[in-house]
């Protein structure tokens, strides 16, 4: 594997208990600060590639692999916000846990650096001395949140699990534009997985299509959205529903 | 104008938690009716009150001009059905799919159980389903097979009013493009009335002839969809056009 990798695997295969190959001869690789969507449809194996990636595979799932570059600096969010956060523990503290952790820092530093990242978040600042649970905070702000703890690691790679789906469209455009920004500023890499190509166009140069397992096509985003080669990619960007712009 | 549905100034909600607020909303006969709107914003509380699962506290519903009050009767409970996001709820696994039509057809009077299994298999077969698909059990089809069955299911007692409630959004797209085909032909072919709920803007663009913007219980805008895409009347109608992800290089 290339000496610029920062995570990536050669010739990934997964299967389940009974034998059934879930993902088939799967090869990507990430370089510092390059942003890759991986896209398919429900079953096509593209949250078990990405899980693979950073060793958090469900129980039974059988790995093999021709190489692999681990990054232990990788960060990761996920689709429900609600569920990936303590619901008994009020959020600020869950944040500061994290940092503590992670950056080894003392209780003034680390709430410093929690409050830091609230601001850059938009989230209410007054989460620091009053502390709510998640459970009193939106969808939207849930994901934030967990977008501050994922920061928190400062990380080399940000693994994003269809980030915005379980989410309102008002709010996903806000958490799209959000992630946008920190990787500009931070220049983490991404690896993006969605459903949905024009949420994956949003926030990656480059994309990868799956299927039943497979990479079926691969490109930078512009290139196979606008024209794409293998049938099932045609397929996909077809069944767009496009939505024009509004009269100004 | 000929309304097959209409909610008048309705208030409901689920024990003291107030869902609506004075919701009017009329459903023109032969039309399409998208309701959209964010989650929380009383999309699904509106459908159960015009499929009269839901009993509003305050207001008016009319159906086929007539005052729904108290329990509805039989005959009017068939001129609205519904097809909902997670068919698995409306198929009983052990039952062959078949009889889920014949059944909910029997029982309304639309078939006697003679007639019902031809007329079944007739509609399952309108759907683009496999030729044997009345005799199997639920578990054998697809999540898009499913929800096409659910929607024979809804069709077979000839409803006046069907009510989609975010039919297609479990679907994979190819999937869901596909039953919005479906859904269109169906409407020209046996002129349908349908309320039509999504969060998708897309799909209700595919699929609407009136928009109906709801928020926080309220009715925000309604108009014709052509009108609500071009120039949406509330700050929040344009707020959610441009948020909508799009493919632009």
């Amino acid at each position: 594997m290339d000496k610029n990798v920062i995570l990536g695997v050669e010739g990934l295969n997964l299967y389940d208990r009974a034998g059934n190959q879930l993902v088939k001869d799967v090869s990507l690789s990430l370089r510092a600060g390059e942003t890759l969507g991986l896209v398919g449809e429900s079953g096509s194996g593209k949250t078990l590639t990405l899980r693979s990636l950073i060793g958090l595979l469900p129980e039974g799932i059988r790995e093999k692999c021709a190489a692999r570059r681990d990054n232990p600096n990788c960060a990761m969010i996920f689709q429900n916000p609600m569920s990936a956060l303590d619901p008994l523990c009020p959020v600020f503290r869950q944040l500061c846990e994290v940092i503590e952790l992670r950056q080894k820092t003392n209780p003034a530093e680390t709430r410093a650096r929690a409050l830091a990242l609230i601001r850059r978040l938009s989230l209410p600042e007054a989460l620091a001395d009053t502390d709510r649970l998640p459970g009193s905070l939106s969808g939207g702000q849930c994901q934030r949140l967990l977008i501050a703890m994922a920061l928190s690691c400062d990380p080399e790679v940000l693994l994003c699990d269809e980030p915005t789906t379980a989410l309102d469209v008002t709010v996903q455009k806000q958490v799209l534009a959000l992630i946008r920004e920190l990787q500009r500023e931070r220049g983490f890499a991404i690896l993006f997985v969605t459903h949905n190509l024009a949420v994956a166009a949003q926030v990656c140069e480059s994309l990868m299509v799956m299927r039943q397992g497979e990479i079926v096509e691969r490109g930078p985003a512009r290139r196979l959205l606008t024209a794409p080669c293998h049938e099932y990619t045609k397929a996909l960007t077809g069944a767009i529903l496009p939505v024009p712009e509004r009269e100004a | 104008m000929d309304a097959v549905l209409e909610l008048r100034h309705i208030c409901a909600g689920y024990g003291d938690q107030p869902v609506l607020e004075d919701v009017s909303l009329v459903i023109p006969r032969h039309r399409v009716v998208g309701l959209v709107g964010e989650s929380g914003s009383g999309k699904s509380t509106a459908a159960r009150v015009a499929a009269g699962l839901l009993t509003p506290t305050a207001g008016e519903v009319l159906l086929d001009g007539q005052p729904m009050a108290g329990r509805r009767s039989k005959a009017d409970c068939r001129k609205v059905q519904m097809v909902f996001q997670n068919p698995e709820g409306s198929l009983n696994p052990k039952h062959r799919v078949g009889r889920a039509l014949e059944d909910a057809m029997v029982f309304h009077g639309t078939a006697t159980r003679g007639e019902a299994r031809e007329k079944a298999r007739r509609l399952m077969a309108r759907m683009e389903l496999p030729a044997d698909a009345p005799d199997r059990l639920p578990r054998s089809f697809s999540g898009g097979q499913k929800q096409r069955i659910a929607l024979a299911r809804a069709l077979a007692v000839e409803p006046e009013l069907l009510i989609a409630d975010e039919a297609t959004s479990a679907l994979d797209v190819s999937v869901q493009l596909k039953m919005l085909e479906l859904i269109r032909a169906l409407k020209s072919e046996r002129n349908l009335t349908i309320l039509f709920i999504s969060h998708d803007l897309g799909v209700i663009r595919y699929v609407c002839d009136d928009v109906v913007v709801m928020r926080a219980g309220r009715v925000l805008e309604a108009q014709p969809a052509d009108a609500f895409f071009r120039r949406p009347q509330t700050e929040y109608g344009r707020e959610l056009l441009d948020s909508v992800p799009r493919i632009d290089f």
